[in-house]
């Protein structure tokens, strides 16, 4: 059991490590993206980032009025003819040119923060 | 260089420290540049629309500013509805305030040489062209 957890907690298979490694990179990702779209208020989690080079994703949770949980997750899939949303499994629909443009800056701006933050660690060290 | 990376024993991404390990550098060197692909793709496939949309930010009008701007601050009134606002900032997510909105676009203003540095245009269209007709 503890070596279970270990593994879970530490993996030495390279693999495992890899993929726990990219998964706390894509948090952090989508917390700094998170943060493009204004003050997240106390309680609410947002979260914004790249999943692959044709897939955006944008994460929102919050509580309402009446202390119920809510979470709204929203799915950006860049298709030849255009870019195409599905809201929590609702059909996808496509995004409106004023959409579009307003989707492509939020990513031109979400590049920019992770060149903000990466760039200086990279080059501090390089091989 | 952080040891605790590069030993395994500790897999968290934590650049708090200011040094990435040996493990994690590959990762985020690929995180950035699959971002930026991802932009360029993006930038691409609105750029393909553009006799609707105008999409280059660097071609923003003034109209296309104002109007920008004035998203932006819709967005702030609502703030107190969640869902409201969730909605808006789908619709206006770039930026806060139509300073920064301005700050923004003038910082794009360098885009055309931005684009040139950081993407390569016959990468991204062969893309778009090839991975996606092809999904």
């Amino acid at each position: 059991m503890l070596k279970k957890i270990l593994n879970i907690i530490l993996p030495v298979d390279p693999q495992a490590r890899d993929a726990q490694i990219r998964r706390n990179v894509l948090r952090d990702c989508a917390r700094i993206g998170g943060t493009l779209f204004g003050d997240v208020p106390k309680g609410n989690r947002r979260e914004f980032f790249c999943l692959d080079e044709r897939t955006w994703v944008w994460h929102e949770e919050w509580t309402d009025g009446s202390g119920l949980r809510h979470a709204l997750t929203t799915r950006y899939d860049v298709r030849p003819h255009g870019v195409f949303k599905a809201q929590d499994g609702q059909p996808y629909q496509p995004l409106s040119a004023e959409e579009t443009k307003r989707l492509y800056l939020a990513a031109y701006n979400y590049s920019n923060k992770l060149h903000e933050k990466f760039d200086p660690l990279l080059a501090a060290t390089a091989y | 260089m952080s040891k605790s990376l590069d030993n395994g024993r500790a897999n968290k991404f934590n650049a708090s420290n200011g040094e990435l390990g040996k493990f994690s550098r590959p990762v985020v060197e690929e995180t950035v540049r699959t971002a930026d692909t991802a932009t360029g793709i993006l930038y691409y496939i609105a750029s393909r629309a553009k006799d609707q949309v105008n999409p280059t930010v660097n071609s923003f009008s003034d109209a296309d500013r104002v109007n920008f701007a004035t998203s932006v601050a819709t967005n702030a009134v609502i703030e107190n509805n969640p869902v409201d606002k969730f909605n808006a900032q789908l619709q206006a997510p770039a930026v806060q305030t139509a300073a920064e909105t301005s700050s923004l676009l003038a910082d794009t203003e360098n885009e055309a040489e931005y684009r040139k540095d950081v993407l390569d245009p016959e990468k991204i269209r062969r893309l778009v062209d090839e991975q996606f007709d092809n999904a």
